[in-house]
């Protein structure tokens, strides 16, 4: 596919004593929007969407499909020995479908819109414990059958998912909540399991339609398209910052709520904004083993906008470089003021990153994101 | 961003002091005849306020608010205008529309935050503001005052969750409201929580005792179609604007009208309808209630209908969002986040007239003062 120069970054971003802070609270007030057709770089709106499609969505989906299907096979060894003291396979497995899920769940449009399979595959926040509540309801009563993976692709998507699982295969994080009832609560994964493999292999198989009519469709179908990953850009930045940091941060130490992190039960809060920020950051500026440039396939390599360009880019790294470089559990984070500075910094620090990206790539993708547009009710 | 009870209130009685008179026009009560519009606004990154112009353009008055603004209304038999916080938000400001002076802020019960929309009754005298009851889950129409201090006197549901826009019927008791179906908490800002299981309605309340008269869905199959803003017209027929959480491949219709019996979706051409992007902003019923415009900042267009579900026209303007009646009929005005207004009139429907430009971001609403009750009508049509 035919591509841009690849880039000739020669301005190095600078963290500096205020690491990252860009301060460019005009996001909302940039100004008009630039036409779409005025690509830099000779790229066009179709072959960028191609290009996204086929070298950042499809690979991802693909090992979320796998992964989840890699889960399914553990659940159903795990509960064939049960017993035998063997959970810590299937909490890898756990583990990897969730670093897999991570990947891709900023794409909350297209295939994984369908059929509500982003909420039946994640239903989190679950800020009225819809989950717990029907799960408690399935376990607690033997006269009711266990449901199979159709009846649980049927039933809410509190307890159709991750979170679900989670739940069953961690407990509260002390003991095993498998130590209840291990013969129904292994049906209810095998079952989950099921479905979160099924629901992948269906995502899988729409991203390959979906990509295959990008690569013949029209100039327009590529914009909407790219508008859908630019928005699902700036929502994912948005969500890490209120829901993964924030909230679980509180406004201060005493009213920090480690339970609102998201899968605090395996301990995957912070991996998880790692996965997210290093899938962001490929979506942005693409995979380079792949010859692939992203959403920035847009933006100018030279003058102020190149500047912008690598400017997003970097800081999207720098955020993944500064958990990796503070490894953190973020139980035990929220009650440590160092650590809370950290963490509140780094929710600054994408807040940041959403507005430039609003205030410069928007327009260069031709995305209405003005006030309005971008953020009304 | 939750403001504590302490800093909000220093900020707004720091905010009454100092409140900003921009008076344009001649005339010791504002520049001229009706109608008058309010509408929210950014006045710079993160400053935000609520600006009240005439049938000129020109700005009468404005002031700020702590926090980023919604909808607003005017307070029937009288000068003052409120305007309340955009959801999450707890406060809403009373000033009077001519001066910009704040006369009174109104802040939520516990538990409760506003949804950015409010109605007066008939007199003036109650307030009805759709509002969450968040740790229920629950909407709620919440009750206030006017003629004591905007004293909060009571609440009932709002017969679903999410209220968003509320308007009053042409009978004056009857409370038409926007149940979005969405539910919200502040705890998880504005991230929607129910998607999958969202019920939308749009349903009618006695305002005399919050009872529920009447209840209108869509197709099960239609149930991500928000139900948020509407609009009313003297013969009693409802316009509603929708926002879809489903799929963007699907792309239903966003309007339905609704005279009593089934609702009826609106259809747009093709091209139309894509540019959309499954969102609407804003509704409004032409003066005479024969014609309805709708925003879609997202496609920066403005589509038009007739009352009987024609469709009319669509005009462009960037980030267009707030939309109200202006005085000749047929005819509305329309407001961007880039700062322009413009009036886009009857007859032809795509033709516009710009106002003057403004540095002022326009925020999602415009509400419409037909004429002002201490001006004489006569030449109150300004906006041709």
């Amino acid at each position: 596919m035919a591509m841009a120069p690849a880039r000739s970054d020669t301005r190095t971003f600078r963290p500096g004593l205020v690491p990252g802070i860009v301060c460019l609270a005009i996001a909302a007030f940039g100004g008009p929007l630039a036409p779409a057709h005025a690509l830099a770089g000779g790229n066009d709106l179709r072959s960028i969407a191609s290009d996204i499609a086929h070298h950042h969505a499809l690979p991802r989906v693909e090992a979320l499909a796998s992964a989840t299907a890699a889960l399914d096979r553990s659940i159903a060894t795990y509960c064939d020995e049960r017993g035998a003291g063997t959970s810590g396979t299937v909490h890898e497995a756990f583990g990897a479908a969730l670093a897999a899920w991570m990947g891709v769940e900023h794409l909350r449009f297209g295939p994984l819109a369908e059929d509500d399979r982003y909420w039946r595959i994640q239903f989190w926040p679950d800020k009225h414990g819809q989950g717990a509540r029907q799960l408690r309801k399935l376990l607690s009563d033997p006269s009711q059958p266990v449901p199979d993976a159709t009846a649980i692709g049927e039933a809410s998507a509190a307890i159709q998912g991750l979170p679900a699982l989670e739940r069953l295969l961690f407990g509260d994080g002390s003991a095993p909540a498998a130590a209840d009832d291990t013969d129904r609560v292994c049906l209810l994964m095998t079952a989950i399991g099921d479905n979160l493999a099924a629901m992948a292999e269906a995502a899988l198989n729409d991203w390959r339609a979906l990509a295959a009519e990008l690569d013949s469709g029209t100039g327009t179908r590529a914009g909407e398209f790219l508008a859908s990953a630019f928005r699902a850009f700036a929502d994912q930045l948005e969500f890490i910052a209120d829901l993964k940091l924030d909230r679980p941060l509180g406004k201060s130490e005493e009213a920090a709520r480690p339970r609102q992190a998201q899968n605090w039960r395996s301990s995957m809060a912070l991996a998880n904004i790692e996965a997210n920020l290093a899938a962001l950051d490929e979506l942005y500026g693409g995979n380079a083993e792949a010859g692939s440039h992203g959403l920035a396939a847009v933006l100018d390599t030279q003058g102020p906008e190149g500047d912008y360009r690598t400017a997003i880019g970097e800081g999207l790294r720098y955020g993944a470089t500064f958990l990796r470089e503070r490894p953190m559990d973020m139980a035990s984070a929220v009650h440590d003021q160092e650590q809370r500075d950290s963490l509140a910094f780094l929710a600054l620090h994408i807040r940041q990153m959403r507005d430039m990206a609003l205030a410069h790539l928007a327009p260069a993708l031709g995305v209405a994101a003005g006030f309005n547009a971008m953020d009304g009710d | 961003m939750r403001w504590t009870g302490t800093d909000r209130r220093t900020l707004l009685k720091g905010l009454a002091a100092t409140a900003l008179l921009l008076r344009t026009g001649g005339g010791a009560h504002g520049a001229g005849p009706g109608p008058y519009y309010l509408s929210s606004i950014a006045t710079a990154p993160d400053a935000y306020g609520a600006a009240v112009f005439d049938a000129a353009g020109s700005i009468v008055a404005t002031i700020d608010l702590p926090a980023r603004g919604h909808g607003g209304c005017f307070r029937p038999r009288g000068t003052e205008a409120i305007v309340f916080a955009r959801r999450p938000g707890d406060f809403a400001v009373v000033f009077d529309r001519r001066s910009g002076t704040i006369l009174h802020t109104l802040h939520c019960p516990d538990g409760r935050h506003f949804y950015g929309h409010g109605v007066f009754d008939a007199d003036g005298r109650l307030l009805h503001t759709t509002e969450n009851d968040y740790d229920a889950g629950r909407g709620v129409i919440g009750v206030w005052d006017a003629s004591r201090d905007y004293a909060r006197v009571g609440e009932f549901d709002s017969g679903g969750i999410g209220p968003h826009e509320i308007v009053l019927m042409p009978d004056g008791r009857t409370l038409a409201v926007a149940n979005g179906g969405l539910l919200t908490h502040p705890d998880t800002g504005r991230h929607k929580l129910n998607v999958p299981e969202m019920r939308p309605s749009l349903v009618l309340i006695d305002s005399a005792d919050g009872r529920l008269v009447q209840r209108v869905e869509l197709p099960r199959e239609l149930h991500k179609l928000s139900i948020r803003h509407l609009a009313v017209t003297p013969s009693r027929q409802a316009a509603v604007a929708m926002q879809y959480e489903g799929p963007e491949g699907d792309s239903p219709p966003l309007v339905f009208i609704w005279s009593g019996g089934g609702p009826r979706l609106l259809e747009a051409p093709p091209a139309v309808q894509s540019r959309m992007r499954n969102y609407t902003g804003s509704i409004a019923a032409g003066r005479d209630g024969r014609t309805f415009a709708v925003t879609a900042p997202r496609g920066g267009l403005t589509a038009f209908w007739s009352a009987d579900g024609r469709f009319l026209g669509a005009a462009d303007m960037t980030d267009v969002c707030g939309v109200a009646a202006a005085a000749r009929t047929g005819a509305f005005v329309l407001s961007s986040g880039t700062g322009d207004r413009a009036v886009y009139g009857a007859g032809d429907v795509r033709a516009g007239r710009p106002l003057p430009a403004s540095q002022l971001r326009w925020d999602n609403h415009i509400a419409a003062l037909a004429d002002d009750p201490a001006i004489p009508a006569a030449g109150a049509d300004a906006i041709r």
